[in-house]
Order: C-alpha cells, then sequence, then structure tokens
C-alpha cells in the first residue's frame, strides 16, 4: 500500500476518535468546542474524499487562532485543565489537516500517548479505562503502520501482541512500584454535575430532578452499630431568609467541641465525585484516613474538591453538646418577620397545649397526620411571599425540603433551635459485597431541633407523611414508582422491576463498586499494607527492588524463550509431518519421506488420495526452493488432519 | 580529517569483526539502541508519570509504566526481528559516473523482517529502505549514488531496522572487500582513431606488405586517423565514399589506439570523451588500444577489453 494512503487513512480514522474524544467529555468542555471539533472532523473527511481542496497553512492557522479563541470564550481561565485539554484536542485536530509526512504522522501518534490518557482526568469507570484503552492500542497500530508500510489491520494484529505483552507488566508496576505523594498541587477538572445544593430552597422546585447516579457506597462493618434508616448528614442550614435556607457559616469552621468516641470500629465511605466538597457522615465523626477533614458540626469534608472516586475511612463519635451558648441557640431561633402569619398563629396554638418540647412535636405530628398532606416529587411551586403558609394550608403537597422546612419554621417560631440538615436517606444493600449505595435520588431533608442537656436531635418531618421513605431507598416506594421511573428518564434503574435488568443493574455496580475500591483508591496504604502482606513488616526496601528483579527475570526469561524458539524452530511442514508420523507404527528414521508415504498408503488404502496431495505439497515444500504459500499451508494442515480421521476409523 | 580517539577505536572494531561479504545476523553483531523517536516516547511517559502522581490517578501511572513496557520490549522484539537474518553481498555494478551503482544482496530469512535497510555508510545510497520482507530469500539491490569517477571499494554497509513502532534502531555492518568502478560519463565527440606504429617496426614496410601478406577481408568506412594507404580509392572515384581495406591477420605492429594526449579539453573532459570513444569503437566493431598518461592499453577488442579500458579510465 502506498505509504500516503496509508497516512491518508490513518489520519482520518485520528480525526475521527479525536471527536469522538470531545464529545464524550463535552459536558467538560462544552458544546461550542464540541462543535468546533466536529466541523474539523468534517473538514478533513471531505478532503480526504477529494470534495474540498487541501487546506493551506494559511487556513490552517486560522481556524487554530479560531479555536483558541473559541477555548477561551467557552471555558475561560477558571477552568484550567479543561481549556488545557481543549487545546491540546484542537491542535491535534488541525494538525491532522496538515500530517503529509511520515514522519509529521509518528510525531502524532506518540503525542497522542499523552493526549489519549488526559480522559482520565474527567473519568475514571470501568468503560473509560476500556475507552481509552482500547485507543490506545489503536494508536500504536496506526504508529505501527504508519512506521512500517503495512495496512492497519494487519499491524492491529502485530501490535495487539505487545501491547498484551506489556500490559500485565505495567499492572505489576502499578501495584508494586512505591507511591510517591504529589509533588505539587495542580487544578482539578470539574466534572461533577449532581450532588446537594448547599442552599435548600424547596417552595421554587416545582419537579424534583432526580438522578439514579452513585452519590457514595458505604462499608458498615456490622460492629460499628448503625442500624437503618441511615441519615447521612452532608449540610447543615441554619439561617432562614423567608423562602431559602442558607449553609451555616459554621460549616467549614473546625470541630471545637469535646466529644467521646462511639463504638470501636470505622466505617468506609467511597464517595463519587459531587459538585460541593462535603461528604456524608452517620451522626457526627472524625476522619480516619488523610484527605478529609471534620468541621463544626461532626461532619467530614474534603480539603481539595476532588474529580475522582475517593476512599475516606470515619470514625464515629458523639459530640458533647450538652450546653449551647447562646450565640448558637440564637442563631437557630432567628427568622425574618412579616412573613407567614398563618403559620406562625399555628405554631402558637400547637405551644398552648405543649409543656415540653417533645410535647410541641407531638402537636405538630398530630397536625400534619390530620391534614391531607401528600408525598410528591412534582409538587406546584409556590411564588408567594408567604411560602409555609401556602404550602401548610393549600397545596399540601411536597417533599422533605418542603416537611422540613415548614417543620423548622414552625419550631424555631416558638423559640425552639432548629437547623435544616440535607444529606442522604436510605442506600441499597448489595448482598456479595455487603455495601450500601446511595444515589442521587436518595437525597433527602431533615430538621435537627436543640434540646437542654440532651443536645441536638433528629427529627425527620417527612416521616409522618411518607413512612415508607423512611425505611428503604427511594427506589423502594411502590405508591411513587410511576412519578419516580419517569424523574429518571432512560436508565437501567427505570426498568429495575424486570428481573434479568435488575440482576445486570446490580452485577454492573459491583464490579464499580470493586474497582472503585481496588484500582481507583490503590494509594500508598492500600500498597503498604499488600506490600506488608506480600513481603512481611520489616523490609522496606524489597518490594522497590522486586520491581527491577522480577522485570529483569521477566525480560530475561523471555529472551531465553526467543532465543530457543528462533534456533530449534522447524519450519510449519516439517512439523505437520512429525505430527503425522506420530500416528505411524513405521519407523521414520531408516526411510525416506517418499518410502514412508507409500507404505501409509498401503497401511490406510481410504486416505491414500490425501496422502498423495499431502507428499506432493511436502515435496514441493522441502525440496523446491519455493515456499509453500499461506493457503497452501492451510490446505496442509487440513490433509493432515482427514489423513488422522480416515486412519482413526480404520 | 583526523577522527577523535575513541571513534578510531570504534571504527577499527567494527571493520574487524564485520569484514566479510556475507552476514548473518546475531547476538554477537547486532547493535540495539532505542530511538530518538523512543527517547521522546520516553518523555512523554514521564510526563504522564507526573500528572499521574500528582493527581493520585493511578489510570494514568498506568499508561506511563505501560509506555515504559513497551520501550523495554521494543528493545527486545528490534533485536529479534534482526537476529537470524542472513545477508549476502553478492555485486556491486560498475556504472557510468551520474547513474547509480547498484549493490546486489541477497536475504535469508525464515520469518518475516520488517523495516530493512540495506544503505551503505560511506556513499549516498538508496533503494533498500525500510522493506518489509515476507520470503524467506530475496534479491535486493541497494543503489549507490557516486558523483566522481574511480574506484572504490565496496565499504561498509550499515544493516539497519526500526521495527517496532520506530522507538528502538537496531543495526549492524557489512563491511565489504569488493571493489567497483565509475567510469567517467560519456562525452559525445567524434571518434578520432590515430594508426599508430608499435615500436622497433617500420611503417613503409608494413604499408607494402599490407597488400600483399593479408588476406583482403572486407571494406569499412574511413575514420580520420587511418592510414591513407589502405584507402580504397577504386570505390571513391565510383561512389565518393572513403572506404578503407581490411585484412585479417596480424595487423604487423599497427593499432588504432585512443590516445589521451590528443583529445582537447580538461582531463574530466577528456577522460569522458575518451570514454565514449571507447564504447563508440566497441560498438562499430574496431579493434583498437588505449593510451593514457604513464598506462598504455594493448590493442584488442570483444567486452574485456572494453571493461579493462572503462576500469583504466576511471582510475586515471
Amino acid at each position: 500500500m502506498n505509504v500516503r494512503d496509508l497516512i491518508a487513512k490513518n489520519t482520518l480514522i485520528t480525526s475521527f476518535v479525536y471527536c469522538g474524544v470531545s464529545l464524550l467529555l463535552f459536558q467538560s468542555l462544552g458544546y461550542v468546542f464540541c462543535v468546533s471539533i466536529l466541523l474539523i472532523c468534517i473538514f478533513k473527511l471531505s478532503v480526504s474524499t477529494g470534495a474540498v481542496k487541501k487546506p493551506s497553512n494559511i487556513i490552517i492557522n486560522l481556524l487554530a487562532i479560531t479555536v483558541i479563541v473559541v477555548v477561551f470564550l467557552s471555558l475561560g481561565f477558571q477552568k484550567t485543565i479543561e481549556m488545557f485539554v481543549a487545546m491540546l484536542l484542537g491542535a491535534c485536530s488541525l494538525k491532522m489537516l496538515k500530517v503529509a509526512t511520515k514522519q509529521q504522522a509518528q510525531s502524532v501518534y506518540l503525542l497522542n500517548f499523552f493526549t489519549y490518557p488526559c480522559f482520565y482526568l474527567f473519568s475514571q469507570n470501568i468503560l473509560s479505562f476500556l475507552f481509552v484503552a482500547a485507543l490506545l492500542l489503536l494508536n500504536l497500530s496506526q504508529l505501527f503502520s504508519v512506521t512500517h508500510h503495512l495496512p492497519i489491520k494487519q499491524s492491529i494484529n502485530n501490535s495487539v501482541r505487545k501491547f498484551i505483552f506489556s500490559l500485565p507488566l505495567a499492572i505489576l508496576m502499578v501495584v508494586l512500584v512505591p507511591k510517591l505523594p504529589p509533588f505539587w498541587q495542580l487544578p482539578n477538572a470539574k466534572n461533577a454535575a449532581t450532588g446537594l445544593s448547599e442552599d435548600v430552597d424547596p417552595f421554587q422546585i416545582s419537579d424534583l430532578s432526580r438522578s439514579s447516579e452513585l452519590a457514595f457506597r458505604a462499608l458498615l462493618p456490622e460492629s460499628s452499630g448503625f442500624q437503618p434508616p441511615f441519615y447521612w448528614r452532608a449540610i447543615i442550614h441554619d439561617s432562614f431568609d423567608g423562602k431559602r435556607w442558607g449553609m451555616s457559616n459554621l460549616q467549614a469552621r473546625p470541630l471545637v467541641k469535646t466529644y467521646e468516641p462511639v463504638g470501636s470500629s470505622t466505617y468506609s465511605v467511597i464517595s463519587n465525585p459531587s459538585n460541593t466538597r462535603w461528604l456524608y457522615t452517620l451522626g457526627a465523626g472524625l476522619p480516619a484516613s488523610n484527605g478529609t477533614k471534620v468541621n463544626y458540626f461532626g461532619i467530614l469534608y474534603q480539603k481539595n474538591l476532588s474529580n475522582k472516586p475517593m476512599q475516606y475511612e470515619v470514625s464515629p463519635i458523639k459530640l458533647d453538646d450538652a450546653r449551647a451558648s447562646q450565640w448558637e441557640l440564637n442563631l437557630n431561633t432567628r427568622l425574618p418577620s412579616d412573613i407567614n402569619p398563618k403559620a406562625i398563629a399555628l405554631a402558637k396554638q400547637l405551644n398552648q397545649t405543649a409543656s415540653s418540647t417533645e410535647a410541641f412535636i407531638i402537636n405538630m405530628k398530630a397536625f400534619f397526620l390530620a391534614q391531607s398532606f401528600q408525598y410528591s416529587l412534582s409538587p406546584p411551586s409556590i411564588n408567594s411571599k408567604h411560602a409555609i403558609d401556602e404550602f401548610l394550608f393549600e397545596t399540601q403537597e411536597g417533599f422533605c425540603g418542603h416537611y422540613a422546612s415548614s417543620a423548622a419554621f414552625l419550631m424555631r417560631s416558638v423559640g425552639i433551635p432548629t437547623r435544616l440538615v440535607s444529606g442522604y436517606l436510605g442506600g441499597e444493600f448489595n448482598d456479595e459485597s455487603n455495601y450500601y449505595a446511595v444515589y442521587q435520588y436518595d437525597a433527602h431533608a431533615w430538621v435537627e431541633y436543640y434540646v437542654p442537656q440532651l443536645g441536638w436531635q433528629r427529627l425527620d418531618p417527612t416521616a409522618w407523611v411518607s413512612p415508607q421513605r423512611i425505611l428503604g431507598s427511594l427506589s423502594d416506594m411502590v405508591d411513587l414508582e410511576q412519578e419516580f421511573n419517569e424523574n429518571l428518564g432512560f436508565s437501567l434503574h427505570a426498568f429495575s422491576d424486570i428481573a434479568a435488568v435488575n440482576w445486570l443493574r446490580l452485577k454492573l455496580e459491583q464490579i464499580d463498586f470493586q474497582w472503585t475500591r481496588w484500582v481507583l483508591n490503590f494509594d500508598d496504604k492500600k500498597q503498604s499494607s499488600l506490600l506488608e502482606m506480600l513481603f512481611g513488616q520489616k523490609n522496606k526496601l524489597l518490594p522497590a527492588l522486586s520491581v527491577v528483579v522480577l522485570l529483569i527475570i521477566v525480560f530475561g526469561l523471555w529472551f531465553i524463550y526467543l532465543t530457543m524458539r528462533s534456533k530449534f524452530r522447524e519450519p510449519k511442514e516439517v512439523r505437520i509431518y512429525n505430527h503425522l508420523m506420530m500416528l505411524s507404527d513405521e519407523k521414520s528414521d531408516k526411510l525416506t519421506p517418499k518410502q514412508i508415504f507409500e507404505r501409509l498408503k498401503v497401511q490406510w488404502p481410504s486416505a491414500a488420495d490425501e496422502l498423495t496431495e499431502f507428499y506432493r505439497l511436502f515435496e514441493s515444500a522441502r525440496y523446491n526452493a519455493q515456499p509453500l504459500s499461506s493457503h497452501q499451508y492451510r490446505r496442509l494442515s487440513q490433509l493432515n488432519k482427514q489423513i488422522i480421521k480416515k486412519a482413526k476409523i480404520k | 580529517m583526523t577522527l577523535p580517539f575513541y571513534k578510531q577505536w570504534i571504527e577499527k572494531v567494527i571493520t574487524k569483526k564485520h569484514s566479510a561479504n556475507s552476514i548473518t545476523l546475531a547476538h554477537n553483531n547486532i547493535y540495539v539502541v532505542p530511538s530518538l523517536r523512543g527517547l521522546y516516547f520516553l518523555v512523554f511517559a514521564l510526563l504522564n508519570f507526573v500528572i499521574g502522581i500528582n493527581y493520585q490517578n493511578n489510570l494514568i501511572l498506568g499508561v506511563s509504566y505501560l509506555m515504559l513496557m513497551l520501550q523495554i520490549s521494543s528493545l527486545f522484539y528490534g533485536y529479534f526481528n534482526l537476529h537470524g537474518v542472513k545477508l549476502e553481498l553478492l555485486d556491486i555494478r560498475n556504472n557510468f559516473c551520474g547513474n547509480h551503482n547498484e549493490a546486489k544482496f541477497r536475504v535469508f530469512s525464515k520469518k518475516n523482517v520488517i523495516s530493512l535497510s540495506v544503505i551503505s555508510a560511506e556513499y549516498d545510497s538508496d533503494g533498500l529502505t525500510e522493506c518489509n520482507l515476507f520470503e524467506p530469500t530475496t534479491g535486493q539491490v541497494s543503489a549507490l549514488r557516486l558523483q566522481q569517477r574511480g574506484k572504490y571499494q565496496g565499504g561498509k554497509f550499515k544493516i539497519h531496522s526500526c521495527y517496532p513502532f520506530g522507538l528502538v534502531n537496531v543495526w549492524s555492518y557489512l563491511v565489504s572487500d569488493k571493489t567497483f568502478y565509475v567510469y567517467p560519463l560519456p562525452l559525445k565527440c567524434p571518434l578520432d582513431l590515430h594508426e599508430v606504429q608499435d615500436l622497433g617496426e617500420d611503417t613503409e614496410l608494413l604499408a607494402k606488405r599490407s597488400d600483399s601478406l593479408d588476406e583482403f577481408s572486407g571494406l569499412k568506412s574511413y575514420q580520420k586517423g587511418m592510414n591513407r594507404n589502405r584507402i580504397s580509392w577504386r570505390h571513391f572515384a565510383k561512389n565518393h565514399e572513403l572506404l578503407v581495406k581490411d585484412y585479417t591477420g596480424d595487423n604487423h605492429g599497427i593499432s588504432l589506439t585512443l590516445d589521451y594526449s590528443l583529445v582537447e579539453g580538461s582531463k574530466e573532459t577528456r577522460l569522458s570523451k575518451l570514454c565514449y570513444q571507447v564504447l563508440e569503437a566497441d560498438r562499430l566493431g574496431h579493434e583498437f588500444a588505449l593510451k593514457l598518461p604513464g598506462f598504455h592499453i594493448q590493442a584488442s577488442n570483444g567486452e574485456k577489453h572494453v571493461l579493462a579500458c572503462l576500469e583504466s579510465l576511471s582510475e586515471c
């Protein structure tokens, strides 16, 4: 094949690959950029089909400037990593229009070994892993193809072996080479679009968009003593402006209260990337691993927003908040004036017959149960200034945010210190791997109120209206099934009631869990515990040394194997011939092959024709200078099989 | 040109080790190092490593290690690509200056050989570059381009492959003792043969004798410088055509000679003109001698004679 044609074909394929990569990253890189890459790809396609003339350097430079402007305008300076990757992809795509010589093509394919792995900055699940691995393999084949002027198919055959040989060694190195701490801090890609919002404003939302994306997984050992329902606290909201519950100013302050440990064991959580730094804690806890901090409320949070799944350990504690300072109590009873008069009246009325906070809550519960409140994922939105009044006395339809917000308002208006908590409730238990999977649709909001001497107590007003919600995950609720599935859109979750689909979904979940736990979160801690298991505690130097020794052994053995093979390898026809000879009783040492075949014909008359043809091919292979074609070799093996078959029948 | 000491030493070792007209590539004569492209590949691997460490990203780290392993295993793949290949230099063809001299090789290999180049390490050459061989025995030709006439040693040939991926340089040498000639480029000019009497004999006598003693064998067209005594005036009177009587047998010490000193121009021009005349004289079937400064080739004809003349012209 002509070198020029090969390069043209390869660059066209690579153009499509860039286009595909950009489209897969459209959430991070932006629509505008993706469209421009798509246009470049179409341009390349029309150039290669001959519809358009090959662009001159000036046109390519103009296009390059356009792409740079597009990247700046659509991404801006805040998203450094996105900008960097977009520039790289843009430059490579444009280069594809220009590549004409073998050297240029080779440099691009070398650069791709840097470009393609950048995909891992944005996504690291199994599918991404397989996708990029396939791209790297393709890239290697293309490098092979342009370097050695061989067609792509043949190059892939050739490269796959080399790739597969290197892959286990690379994995071995990842496992054994000591993990280094980061050299310096680099900006991270922000890719997670989902997560909790820092302000809760339920009344504006008419259609709670639920996503079946995984929020986090939790490994709760039996000994930790936690029982369902699991209320995962994430964000505390203590300022109410009449509509929205704002995040507490204390959310990022360090823990100053005294505490005592609860239970003996820690639990671990593997959280998916989110758009906030706040992590998920059952009750209160302390970080037992690096990379996390604890705030004023005993909730863990990330030091830096991570864009990959991160695992953290929590040791549960109980905060000593029997006594609270006056400013804290004031903060949690503060309400804006002149709103929700009906609700305030209701609260006062409920309070008249109540002697304690407990009694007030019982009265409040009775009110909610007496009215016909409905749990709904798509309640009507309320725009009135007196939103809580309207909810309590008119619409009476809402989700957790509505109930928590109203209850908190009622309690604050009679002077009970109350705050809103948002986090997750429930989780789907995976029997095989013993973890709870918590999805975005498990997001929940509830209330914490303060009782002197007892401290902060949890109250979930949603449970009064919809007790099922507390018992399990939202996905388990039969009443809301249709509404829930409509909100999910198309995903495997939506078809969970089909047994096979659900089985498949759970299997995939499990693979993803193990992947996240053992591959993505294989850090220095996990590594050192693994190495200790392998090499014993004492040797710190041995693991590092073992990599080198192991590599030397592997390459040494491989070298010896290849040398032996090239030395002793007999031609194919001889190997087939020997295989046939194993069948016969004739002592083949003293006879020429021709004589042997004559005897075999007598021995197996039914296979005489095949033997004749076999010998003819064998003879021409051995004694003619011309080697056999691949077709003839195939015929030779085929004949061998037929002869053996006939000989056995006899 | 003086080479640094270590280079001289390397030259010496290579010449000693690889002097042969055929070579079977094996562990003791194959050299393998990462190529420049391979170094770039490693730079990208390092870049991936830095990113993998800084983002604590095991997947990118894995890619970086994968690249390192690919580079290391490439050294082995490259080595086994050339290992066991037998290369034989059959012949280097002489040719005229400006055309190329062809070095003919025979390549034996039991397996496929990818991206094999055999190029002269001393002369500008091409032809056998980046060939993929899928047959056990093939004849391959490498073209040597030389601008200067002369006698050359076959010299050092570099057997090279960048398999796989162009990440490594795998090479060996073949230092041949075969010689070849680059003839002067023929320059068109009139054929100018002079009849010169061999030393110590009398021209008159020979002229007389030629009519009587030798057997007349035919007529030839007259060339400038031939003896006028032998012109057949009878034919001239009839047809106005100058023909010369030709006799077989001993030419009695008279030979047609191409003489360097009688050709005009610079040295190279003279040699080029003589080259043309040698070829022309051979084409016309003349028997001729060649006289060069300090060198004389006896009159004769035939292929061997022409070759001897051309070689002496190249060497002059």
